[in-house]
């Protein structure tokens, strides 16, 4: 009679399969190097040969991730050899002088993904929220599929819209109001300062979060259904409101598979190039304001690599990748750690 | 009340007054004849929960028809009868936990202490403090033992950190599982056993202090061992609360009720002392099922 179904096996982990990034392979690789070795069974020839097969094709996914490893490194070598640690502290970037310095690259990258993250997360939550539990029956299938298609606009899409639709009604109509309000307040002032030219920091952010929402969305709307319905209605039962449910019961009982979709917008809104190297500004500056344009790791690769001349500038570009590379390896290795740690619920069957 | 602001929650309308005549009052007269809260004094014990010409429709479907029972207070009343009888979405109507899906319809009257609670007046929340439910399935929140049961408390009371306490080891004790858990009070509420589990579950709903506790088939899911001790504990609780049981285990029923139901297919068949329906029962469809020819 009860509404719930069969739970307590589904546990929340689509998210994990839906990270199907190279670095998963590699942790797993690294914990399980016996994934390559047969067991000692005697099989038949067509079962080897499919094995032996199937087990090539799965070793082409490692080679190519270290092939591209090891070729960044090569290429960027020249780069590290000559301003070592450096690199990675520099703010200049000069092609006249042949000096380069990679933290503007990094610094925009990690703030433009912050802007991003800080605006998607709450975003999803509340569109996730509202299609499992608040939702009209007949309401949410047209906001799942608005959603799902949102995630089916190619980037470059998003660039030329924010830079000649978003961009100027921003600076017309955002951001004067944003900076007189916030003039003076002490931190939020200095990050809504400057002049408003639509462009920057800030924007590229918006474009990302806006860009990475629907992914967030998708998971977290996969994880809240899979919440048993007794649950709620244990909670529903003492008197909760749905506010209350689910802060305290559908977000703990979902937190790993939250976190999943978390990272793998974070993924995504590190490594986005087009829309980003649009809206950007392409300014190799350190500025503390959200408004002033900036450069991301990959924004200054796509601008760049075209017109690079003399090895430094090209080697320095390839370490500006291998670091991308890097964050993007360590951000998803700390997600996995992270949802390896996590106690999963466990609701008794027996 | 917050929760009737979600519209996707609530029935539509006509699922409100269905009977003119007891629609209006909030605070409906008290019935004559039967034997109501008032009848002091008179032999059949008093009756907490009335049901009138209860009709329940999942969509289109109708799975309850013209329900009329009496729940006496106090005492353990047990409904039975084959899957899919109505006998859980009869219980389910008493905290009008049914409500969280849409279409779902109940029709006519549940009377606690004489108020018709399927009134929309009528403050759910106010409802699920007075009734409280444990399901099929042990289904305790993602977090520790403590906050387990304090969890509903927080939502009604602001109680200090000494009296939290207090109200958490007694509702712990009072479900027998005090002993059990006292010295893991802020372990992980899912790490217990099925039937530990099952145990917080009930006290967590005692611990809102409640009149009313709804069980939904609440040992199906359990070893005997722990059947036994839910069992037990039934048996203690009905000095304190009105409780209702759902099981399609009939040796349960006859073990832990003093009154019970039959019903089949929606209909209420009989409904009598639990001694006599087990042993003399008026309806062929009773026996029938009690026998074990059907069902």
């Amino acid at each position: 009679m009860v509404k719930g179904g069969q739970w307590g096996d589904k546990l929340p982990q689509p998210a994990l399969s839906r990270l199907d990034h190279v670095a998963l392979f590699l942790m797993t690789l690294a914990i399980r190097p016996s994934i390559f070795t047969p067991p000692s069974a005697k099989k038949s020839l067509p079962d080897r040969l499919f094995r032996a097969g199937t087990g090539f094709m799965a070793f082409l996914v490692f080679m190519s991730v270290l092939a591209i490893l090891v070729s960044l490194w090569m290429g960027a070598w020249p780069a590290l050899h000559k301003f070592g640690f450096r690199f990675l502290t520099g703010t200049d970037w000069n092609p006249v002088t042949s000096e380069f310095g990679a933290l503007v690259a990094i610094y925009g990258t990690l703030v433009s993904t912050a802007v991003a993250m800080f605006i998607a997360v709450p975003l999803s939550f509340g569109i996730a929220l509202f299609i499992t539990e608040l939702s009209p029956r007949w309401l949410k299938r047209p906001v799942g599929t608005a959603i799902e298609l949102l995630a089916a606009i190619p980037s470059i899409i998003y660039g030329m819209w924010g830079l000649f639709v978003f961009a100027p009604l921003f600076a017309d109509h955002v951001q004067p109001w944003v900076t007189d309000h916030f003039a003076g307040v002490p931190l939020l002032g200095a990050l809504f300062d400057g002049p408003p030219m639509g462009i920057g920091m800030f924007t590229a952010g918006l474009i990302l979060a806006i860009m990475i929402t629907p992914f967030i969305t998708a998971v977290m709307r996969d994880v809240f259904d899979l919440v048993p319905a007794v649950l709620k209605e244990s909670a529903y039962g003492l008197g909760a409101t749905t506010a209350e449910v689910v802060l305290k019961v559908v977000l703990p009982y979902t937190k790993i598979g939250v976190i999943g979709g978390i990272m793998l917008g974070l993924g995504r809104a590190l490594g986005e190039t087009m829309a980003v190297t649009f809206v950007i500004g392409n300014a190799h500056h350190l500025h503390v304001s959200l408004f002033e344009p900036g450069t991301t790791i990959s924004a200054t690769l796509a601008n760049e690599f075209t017109e690079a001349v003399g090895p430094i500038y090209t080697s320095s570009l390839m370490a500006l990748g291998l670091i991308l590379f890097l964050i993007t390896f360590i951000v998803l290795a700390l997600a996995q750690l992270l949802i390896l740690h996590t106690s999963r619920p466990r609701l008794s069957t027996a | 009340m917050r929760e009737t602001e979600i519209p996707a929650l609530r029935p539509p309308a006509v699922a409100e007054h269905p009977t003119p005549p007891h629609a209006a009052p909030v605070v409906a007269p008290i019935t004559e004849g039967k034997a109501g809260p008032l009848a002091t004094g008179a032999v059949a014990p008093a009756s907490k929960v009335t049901v009138r010409d209860l009709n329940f429709y999942y969509g289109s479907q109708q799975a309850l028809k013209s329900i009329s029972l009496e729940i006496p207070e106090k005492q353990v009343t047990a409904f039975i009868g084959p899957s899919g009888c109505g006998k859980s979405t009869l219980l389910r109507t008493f905290n009008r936990i049914y409500e969280l899906y849409p279409r779902h319809i109940a029709t006519g009257e549940v009377l606690i202490d004489g108020v018709n609670v399927l009134n929309k007046d009528y403050d759910l929340n106010l409802l699920r403090t007075k009734v409280g439910m444990v399901f099929q399935k042990p289904t305790p929140f993602p977090m520790s033992i403590y906050d387990n049961i304090a969890f509903g408390v927080r939502l009604h009371h602001n109680l200090s950190r000494r009296q939290m306490d207090e109200r958490v080891e007694k509702a712990l004790r009072r479900a027998a599982l005090w002993d059990e858990v006292k010295d893991k009070l802020y372990q992980d509420g899912t790490q217990l056993s099925g039937g530990q589990q099952q145990r917080l579950c009930i006290a967590r709903a005692i611990a809102v202090q409640p009149e009313v506790l709804l069980l939904d088939e609440p040992a199906s899911a359990l070893d005997p061992i722990s059947t036994l001790k839910i069992e037990e504990l039934i048996n203690e609780l009905k000095t304190d609360y009105t409780i209702v049981i759902v099981t399609h285990n009939m040796q349960q029923a006859a073990r832990v009720s003093d009154v019970t139901a039959f019903l089949y297919v929606g209909n209420l068949i009989e409904i009598g002392p639990t001694r006599t329906i087990f042993t003399n029962p008026r309806e062929k469809q009773t026996e029938d099922y009690i026998t074990g020819r059907y069902g």
